[in-house]
């Protein structure tokens, strides 16, 4: 049937495409295969990379050029403070232990409501220049698309929310594509390996059957082969296994942590508390502060690294998906159809048992 | 939910499609007089043939007549006529031994559809009896009626009378391509159902290679010069019910065609369900000439039209079919687009493109649309009522098409919502609400804002957004669900239109 729609087809292509004028056939002729290849999974992966990537560039101008209202506020807030706790110096103008500490405790604690609520509104330590570097976007747009949604960075301007849900209505769906075309592509590759495999520990056993033997058995290899779960379950154990000892050299995490970051990214959770890519506080002359030199290459490259490593990790959660669903698929049916056997074998017999054998045998007759 | 959804979404569209025939009443009126009149005579002819039918049928045949006619939206003033016309499907079919012409098969395909379309009932027979049609038909088709790969699951699935057959375009070409028809059936009809089983599952082979099959149908048939006529289009609603009626009356149109290009040893297996056995029982009752013969002149566009290109040839007639068979797929192509300036968001009311000039008209599918209201009001446990289980799950080959238009201003409009509701619970300007409730809708969640951030009264605002949430996400996932057929069967045909897939399966 397909050799015959394939061949009705060509030949109606072949009509088709003999009409046309050939400039606009071979531009119509690239266009399709263009589109054919972005329908593949090359095509499809190439798609949502320059999605992420675009949308990082997106990102980060118009998030990295807003000013933080926050910040302006934050240091009013802090200047009228200490001109407040200047007054009440001046005020007493004594060493008077107790009124300067009721005194300043009040103010202290105006200062922290106000400060938290300052930081509620989305205050943050660095100018959103800083922060929405171009690695930061990408993970931004990574979050957004693929559900994840860390939070450590979260678009604040008015534009920057628009610009985030429309862009997590284009993406998500594209996310999703990839996700499962991808699944599909890993999920039948590692089932060639494993089949592969599979024949090939058969076949080393069997080398010694007779030919009877193995002809009984080619059926048997021919059967579907169905990869078990627990298959699926070593190999994303090692990828999570290798992200974990990968993040915890990088980020200086403990094993545990690392885990728990690499675990909650790859299940779409992403609470944020772990974030690659921090940056870091070296210690300069006795205090912390930012290393700004860190934003270099080495944490671009690691932020880029993490998202690679996120994207091919739904992969393998998707082909996992993919496989393990087949397997239960299987299962269930193989049940369904055992269970089926056991209450006919047990209806017979029943049957058999009050002497009703005539019904039953029209009865399985007409079903059977 | 999405079921649920789905019901309501067909019972709204029904009601309001009843309001529409009341400007075709006169018409209605008009044209039943002048069927009454062949109707007469049609019945005396076929009144020496009908006798053979068995005593136990009138029964159901008159329940089905009235019911049919409600369907029609028949006056039940002419019931008196209408009773007579029971006959008129078997009739039609014996007519055909006599070489009643093509005009008896016309009326004959026309009441077929016109059955189809009100009854939407499976058309399964026994194999024998499938000969038996096949004879008395006359035409040296080895097609029957009966074959409704729709129906033909061995699944007791329940058909409603609403639901598009999606299996119909797998099956329904199965048979002129497909030596090996019944296994592939059995094979099809399993992968499906499993498909139905589990949401998640992704198209499998089986759609592809119909759309491809159809189109080249189409598409030989265009080169053979068959233009298809402009229907109208049906409106998205409409079309769920068009498509199960054109499914049917293109059925044994189509079959006979390809059976007449190549001739098909082996007949699509049949399965006995429920609406088999009634069925074959049924369709010795018919809808009445008078119904065959009102929807050419009810189809006020494009009969005429139709009439004039199709007269009296079988070609044409399947020719449209199967062009509208491809137009009908809820894969909607943008073929439909261009002939038919109406698309998605139409009323059900919107004329449905007939397949052939016997088609029912705009109006008929009105007031089919109408009829099955009414009677569904009649009797809410019609025969459409038992066919309906809603106990069980619909295969997915029945899923009504519910608009995607309408599932995306749904959702959209409940973010909206969301964003004055969360305004006024918890403080917030609009776009940060409407900003919070699409990133959860999303399940993003970013954890920048969320709600009872500094609240006198933390439990009701935490249990306000957790209802808001809850029902947020299932008519998510509901929309999802409902659409995501559509929007797959969409892209895989205008992938198919450009030329990008070819015999290959889809990846997406």
């Amino acid at each position: 049937m397909n050799r015959q729609r394939s061949s009705v087809r060509s030949s109606r292509g072949s009509n088709s495409t003999s009409n046309g004028s050939d400039p606009r056939e071979k531009f119509k002729d690239c266009c399709r295969k263009f589109a054919v290849f972005m329908c593949t999974q090359v095509g499809v992966g190439a798609l949502i990379i320059s999605y992420a990537l675009i949308g990082a560039l997106i990102f980060e101008a118009i998030e990295g050029k807003a000013n933080n209202t926050e910040i302006v506020t934050i240091n009013e807030t802090r200047r009228i403070l200490v001109s407040e706790l200047w007054e009440v110096v001046e005020d007493y103008n004594t060493l008077n232990t107790t009124a300067f500490i009721v005194r300043v405790n009040d103010l202290l604690f105006n200062y922290q409501l106000n400060f938290t609520e300052s930081v509620k509104r989305g205050y943050e330590q660095k100018p959103p220049g800083e922060i929405w570097t171009y690695p930061a976007s990408l993970m931004f747009c990574l979050s957004v698309f693929s559900m994840i949604g860390y939070g450590n960075i979260v678009p604040k301007t008015k534009w920057g929310k628009v610009l985030t849900m429309v862009y997590a209505t284009f993406g998500i769906p594209l996310y999703i594509l990839y996700f499962v075309s991808m699944g599909k592509v890993l999920a039948s590759t590692f089932k060639w390996v494993y089949t592969w495999m599979h024949d090939c520990s058969n076949d080393s056993g069997n080398a010694n059957s007779s030919e009877e033997g193995s002809s009984l058995q080619l059926p048997k290899t021919k059967k579907k082969i169905i990869v078990p779960s627990t298959a699926c379950l070593w190999v994303i154990s090692i990828y999570i296994a290798g992200g974990t000892v990968m993040f915890a050299e990088w980020e200086n995490w403990s094993y545990t942590n690392s885990a728990y970051f690499v675990s909650t990214s790859l299940c779409k959770i992403g609470f944020g508390d772990f974030n690659v890519g921090k940056t870091r506080f070296i210690e300069k002359n006795g205090t912390m502060i930012a290393d700004l030199n860190d934003s270099s290459a080495e944490n671009h490259s690691k932020l880029v690294i993490n998202f690679i490593f996120i994207l091919f990790g739904m992969a393998l959660v998707a082909m996992c998906y993919i496989l393990m669903r087949e397997e239960v698929r299987e299962k269930y049916r193989e049940i369904k159809e055992d269970t089926k056997m056991c209450m006919e074998d047990v209806s017979a017999k029943f049957a058999k048992c009050f002497g009703t054998t005539n019904i039953d045998d029209e009865y399985e007759e007409k079903y059977f | 939910m999405a079921s649920s959804f789905r019901f309501i979404y067909w019972r709204v569209c029904c009601y309001i499609c009843t309001r529409e025939p009341k400007r075709n009443q006169r018409r209605k009126m008009m044209m039943r007089r002048q069927q009454l009149q062949q109707q007469q005579l049609a019945l005396q002819d076929r009144a020496g043939r009908f006798s053979g039918r068995s005593q136990g049928q009138s029964m159901r045949r008159s329940i089905r007549t009235s019911q049919r006619s409600a369907d029609s939206g028949i006056d039940p003033y002419y019931e008196g006529a209408g009773m007579s016309h029971a006959y008129s499907d078997m009739d039609c079919r014996y007519a055909g031994v006599n070489g009643g012409g093509e005009q008896y098969h016309q009326q004959q395909q026309q009441y077929y559809d016109e059955r189809e379309k009100m009854r939407g009932r499976s058309l399964n027979y026994t194999p024998s009896q499938r000969r038996e049609r096949e004879q008395m038909r006359g035409y040296g088709h080895t097609g029957s009626l009966s074959y409704d790969p729709r129906y033909r699951n061995g699944y007791g699935r329940n058909i409603d009378r609403h639901t598009v057959d999606r299996d119909r375009f797998p099956r329904y070409n199965e048979p002129p391509f497909d030596n090996d028809y019944d296994e592939d059936i059995e094979q099809q009809r399993l992968p499906r159902r499993e498909r139905m089983r589990e949401r998640e599952d992704f198209r499998s082979q089986t759609p592809p290679r119909d759309m491809r099959h159809m189109r080249y149908m189409s598409e030989d048939r265009q080169m053979m010069g068959e233009r298809s006529p402009r229907y109208q289009r049906a409106g998205p609603s409409s079309r769920v019910q068009s498509l199960d009626r054109r499914m049917h009356r293109r059925d044994p149109v189509m079959i006979e065609f390809e059976q007449e290009q190549q001739p098909q040893s082996k007949q699509p297996p049949m399965f006995c369900n429920k609406y088999a056995c009634d069925d074959e029982l049924g369709d010795q009752q018919q809808p009445s000439p008078r119904e065959v013969k009102r929807s050419p002149n009810m189809r006020s566009q494009s009969m005429p039209r139709q009439q004039s290109r199709y007269g009296d040839r079988l070609m044409p007639p399947q020719t449209n079919s199967l062009r509208d068979n491809r137009n009908i797929a809820p894969y909607n192509n943008d073929d439909i687009d261009a002939d038919m300036p109406i698309r998605k968001g139409r009323k059900p009311s919107r004329p449905a493109p007939s397949p052939s000039p016997r088609i029912m008209s705009p109006m008929g599918f009105a007031i089919h649309r109408q009829a099955r209201h009414l009677a569904s009001i009649m009797d809410e446990n019609s025969m459409y009522g038992d066919n309906w289980d809603y106990g069980d799950r619909p295969p997915a080959s029945q899923i009504r098409p519910v608009p995607i238009w309408l599932c995306v201003f749904l959702v959209i409009g409940y973010i909206i919502g969301g964003g004055f509701l969360f305004q006024k619970w918890e403080g917030w300007n609009y776009l940060d609400s409407v900003y919070f409730c699409f990133i959860t809708l999303t399940t993003i969640g970013f954890g920048d804002i969320v709600p009872n951030d500094n609240k006198a009264n933390p439990e009701l605002s935490i249990a306000l957004c957790s209802i808001y949430l809850l029902f947020g996400i299932a008519l998510l996932a509901m929309s999802f669900n409902l659409v995501q057929e559509e929007v797959i069967a969409k892209v895989k045909h205008v992938a198919r239109r450009l030329g990008i897939i070819k015999d290959e399966e889809v990846d997406d």
